[in-house]
């Protein structure tokens, strides 16, 4: 470029100062705040583990300290297996769940869908109160257990089986359903049978979305802080471990060196199904057909059974939570009433943590989806310079790579540090927003992304050369024309900004403590009935936003006729 | 029409030659470069005003490029570009005067017809019962006026494309740009709207640019054609001109099926090519780069006809293909190359044959001619292995070069 920029004759620029804020100044503001959300306070982190107290580079002191401490590195070891656990676990019944959904005739398919999605508007505590009102030591179904002890390892398993679920059906159905009826037919014509093609189509067809849920379940199971914390009981697992050492014992570096363990494997497991993702998309070809299962009595009688099993479990232990919540006195006083609700709404502070979290959820939904659209046409159009470009692409999915804790603590070494400029933002709403919106980037971006390039780039122009600027092309082409892209991103940021504990929880001050970390400290408080009271207000908020959003979408398709196809 | 003067009188007296016509658009040295790629490579041309030139060639060869270098989606790295008596090379889009239809067509999905042709009149901020009468003339013009209330995707291929055009055309541009605007379209829409597009053009009078790669398609539409390859103009001329008298086997060949037969000059007009001794009208004074003799399949004589014509020769068919009106005969001039041919008689019968010809038969080297002769022409069909009389009649042979 620059030989060429230098050359004997180069025509002035058109409108210099509008090329450049679209191809420098946009991209680069972008990039500043994408790496002062994510890759900054990660590098504070890493950076942290490998230095002292007082500042000296120590090399792996640290990790080698973390390694021989009693009682520290067996943390390691436990989250590595109950996660490994629960991910067996998951897959396996994961997947019939989506084989259900997708390649069978099971009736209610659609209800059957929802209620798998319900844990999703829930924190992850939710399910654990759940299991501690039903297998607890005062549980009503106690003796289920055999006498095991449901806090700790098997308490752990259970509650993350329940929590992941849903994210592995999510993944699996939809490799499932991208599968090529001729496949199938191809291998009837060879006289195969159900089993046959079962095992020689379906099984590898859907190897990469295996191993993508795999990875993503592990990660989440790895890193999630909820549900060890209701019920860990005395097991040490690295998410509960990093909270301790750093709001307990004040101790960074070990800290750091477990934030840092977090991310490996979070590392390792984005790697894997970035690559899985990306044989799948080869795998499939555009013009493949979609399936259409013929009904099968048995197939379809012992897949809807599995399914309504499946379902009444989460539904017992959601619903099991929401009962204790609603109990006088648990478990001396099973009569209902709305006791724990009014305590918890007379307390100021807990009260006070649900308008902190409204506030920071819609904010977050704010902010997220103007950040998310502005990302989404720079990358989707490609109207910047190249390699800002590139970098903007690489920061918006790096949150997908980095769990919520390990974000959550960089944000405390990179903001609370008095030298960094940005230093005014430790202890505001506007930092817990700023993270929030980091934290869940990745999957917004893509749908603005996919929005922005479902719109024909040559629209852009057509508006150029009919005059309009570029405000009149967003008030009257891309606003109404991306509107449910819009009503999606706003909707992800809302939910999962309320629902989030594991980013926040290092985060808040007592002016900004949200909902769910109120539950926490509820739980730390011994009040379980109020800590369940505040998760299912939560999850209700969730409902509502979830409600509204579905609503928002219905509206837009009746108020734009152009959406439904006829001729 | 805006207050530029393009009737119908400019585009005579450019056909004519007259010369005290300014064109309406002309470019001089106009580049483009993406990185180290340059893309559009000092380019000059001139556009008279109502005239509809076409931009031909090969996919990658600069053309779109040239298109959004003039609709200012593009800014250039040199050269100059003038429209309408004025410098419009640093402008931006929205400050030039074009109206563009994009391949994708671009509509709007989220507005009606009506709404996509009044979308440009909104921008300049027409009042609204200006807007309503024109765009009823617009929707009229391409003949959509029952289907103003209805959206993109309940129009067809060709509805669409006529949307397209009108939102084009809504704020009277002085210069109409069109990007491959038929290439999406089945053969059958393709070609009706072709003629369609010809004519409101020359009802309307306003000056098109076409990209295309499809060369029917600009042969059977220009007023003149521009033939570009790796960013360079190589040649320019009326559809006759560039069919009929290309520049060099480049554009030969890009508009058409052309036999070329690398040739030596043995002296004056005559010279070696293919194993043939070949006389040419008029020859050039020096022999081009490169230097093919050239013929189209059509213009060769078989048969009867050929018989002590000038440039007459015996040639063996090593194929026959059935094209619907035309058979096409593969023939090898040199036959003292290989001799031998063991051909089954019964086999030959059958021009099917032409799907699998017989390796032996492929020739050893150079010497392979293809004449196109009419299907109704053809008492009996040729059969492989025959010998045949050939003729290349001098006026129809070219010499080119291929650089």
């Amino acid at each position: 470029m620059a030989e060429i920029a230098g050359g004997a004759f180069s025509a002035p620029r058109a409108r210099p100062l509008a090329t450049f804020f679209a191809s420098f100044g946009l991209p680069g503001a972008m990039v500043l705040i994408l790496a002062a959300a994510t890759i900054f306070p990660i590098a504070s982190l890493l950076s942290r583990a490998f230095y002292n107290r007082e500042g000296g580079f120590v090399g792996a002191a640290n990790f080698i300290r973390y390694a021989t401490e009693p009682g520290l590195s067996i943390a390691a070891w436990n989250s590595t297996w109950l996660s490994a656990i629960a991910t067996v676990v998951v897959v396996s019944i994961a997947y019939p769940f989506a084989y259900a959904l997708t390649r069978a005739r099971m009736p209610l398919r659609g209800l059957f869908r929802i209620l798998m999605m319900l844990p999703l508007l829930a924190p992850s505590l939710l399910p654990a109160f759940g299991l501690v009102y039903l297998f607890g030591n005062q549980g009503v179904l106690k003796t289920w257990l055999f006498g095991a002890q449901l806090y700790g390892e098997v308490g752990i398993v259970i509650a993350s089986v329940l929590y992941a679920l849903p994210h592995a059906v999510l993944i699996l159905s939809g490799g499932l359903a991208a599968g090529d009826a001729r496949l199938y037919e191809a291998a009837r014509a060879l006289k195969a049978g159900p089993w046959r093609s079962f095992w020689t189509v379906t099984l590898p067809s859907s190897r990469y979305s295996i191993v993508s849920a795999a990875s993503v379940v592990f990660v989440l199971v790895f890193t999630d802080f909820g549900i060890p914390s209701v019920v860990g009981g005395s097991t040490n697992v690295l998410a509960s471990d990093i909270y301790k050492l750093v709001i307990g014992r004040f101790d960074f570096e070990m800290g750091a060196v477990v934030g840092v363990l977090l991310l490996v494997p979070a590392l390792v497991a984005y790697v894997v199904d970035s690559l899985a993702r990306r044989s799948q998309r080869s795998a499939i070809s555009g013009k493949s057909i979609p399936i259409d299962p013929q009904p099968s009595l048995l197939r379809d009688g012992a897949l809807t059974l599995f399914a309504v099993l499946v379902v009444a479990a989460i539904l017992a232990v959601f619903g099991m939570a929401i009962f204790g919540s609603l109990v006088k006195f648990w478990p001396y006083n099973l009569t209902l009433g709305p006791q724990n609700y009014e305590r918890l709404l007379e307390d100021a502070d807990d009260a006070r943590s649900l308008v902190n979290s409204l506030l920071m959820a819609g904010f977050a939904a704010l902010v997220g989806t103007v950040l998310t659209m502005i990302s989404g046409w720079l990358v989707a159009r490609k109207v910047g310079n190249g390699p800002l470009t590139q970098g903007l692409q690489a920061l918006a999915m790096a949150p997908m790579a980095v769990p919520g804790l390990v974000l959550g603590l960089g944000y405390v070494f990179f903001f609370n540090n008095p030298d960094n400029p940005l230093h005014f933002f430790q202890g505001t709403l506007a930092l817990i927003v700023l993270c929030s919106v980091a934290h869940f980037y990745t999957v917004p971006h893509l749908m603005a992304v996919g929005g922005l390039l479902s719109l024909d780039r040559e629209i852009d122009m057509a508006a150029k050369a009919l005059r309009a600027g570029p405000v009149a092309t967003a008030r009257k082409i891309y606003l109404p024309a991306l509107a449910p892209t819009l009503i999606d991103i706003a909707g992800y940021f809302f939910v999962n900004a309320m629902t989030t504990v594991s980013a926040l929880i290092f985060l808040f001050t007592a002016q900004t403590r949200v909902a769910a970390i109120a539950v926490v400290n509820l739980i730390e408080g011994s009040r379980i009935g109020q800590a369940a009271a505040l998760a299912a207000l939560i999850m209700a908020i969730s409902i509502v936003a979830a409600l509204i959003q579905s609503g928002a979408r219905i509206l837009v398709m009746k108020a734009q006729p152009w959406r439904r196809r006829s001729t | 029409m805006g207050d530029d003067v393009h009737g119908l009188a400019a585009v005579r007296l450019m056909a004519e030659g007259g010369v005290d016509a300014p064109p309406y658009l002309s470019a001089t040295g106009l580049t483009k470069r993406f990185g180290q790629t340059t893309v559009v490579d000092g380019v000059d041309f001139e556009v008279a005003a109502s005239e509809f030139l076409c931009v031909l060639g090969p996919s990658g060869c600069g053309k779109t490029t040239l298109l959004r270098l003039i609709a200012g989606f593009e800014t250039a790295d040199g050269g100059r570009l003038r429209q309408g008596g004025r410098d419009v090379t640093d402008l931006p889009p929205e400050a030039r005067d074009f109206g563009i239809v994009f391949q994708s067509y671009a509509l709007f999905p989220n507005r009606t017809v009506s709404g996509n042709v009044a979308f440009g009149l909104e921008s300049i901020g027409a009042p609204k019962s200006q807007r309503e009468t024109r765009v009823a003339e617009l929707l009229a013009l391409v003949g959509l006026e029952d289907h103003a209330k209805k959206y993109p995707n309940q129009l067809s291929g060709g509805q669409q494309q006529r949307v397209a055009l009108a939102r084009a055309m809504a704020l009277s541009p002085g210069l109409l740009l069109l990007d491959e605007p038929l290439s999406a379209l089945d053969a059958n829409v393709r070609a009706h709207l072709r003629d369609e597009l010809r004519a409101l053009q020359k009802r309307v009078g306003v000056t098109a640019l076409m990209v295309t790669h499809d060369q029917h398609e600009a042969l059977s539409i220009a007023d003149r054609i521009i033939v570009m390859s790796r960013g360079r103009i190589e040649q320019a001329g009326t559809p006759t001109e560039v069919y009929e008298r290309p520049a060099n086997l480049f554009v030969a060949k890009f508009l058409g099926d052309m036999n070329a037969l690398p040739a030596t000059r043995v002296d004056g007009t005559r010279y070696q090519a293919g194993g043939l001794a070949l006389t040419l009208d008029d020859a050039p004074p020096t022999l081009p780069k490169g230097a093919h003799l050239c013929i189209r399949p059509a213009a060769v004589i078989v048969g009867q006809a050929a018989v002590g014509a000038v440039n007459s020769f015996q040639a063996q068919v090593t194929k026959v293909t059935f094209m619907g009106d035309l058979i096409r005969l593969s023939l090898r001039l040199d036959l003292s190359l290989s001799p031998d041919l063991s051909l089954s008689p019964d086999l030959s019968l059958s021009p099917d044959l032409s799907l699998s010809p017989d390796p032996g038969l492929a020739p050893a080297s150079g010497g392979v001619l293809e004449a196109d002769l009419l299907r109704s022409a053809l008492p009996v069909w040729p059969r492989v292995g025959e010998q045949l009389d050939v003729a290349l009649p001098p006026h129809h042979l070219m010499l080119l070069g291929d650089g």
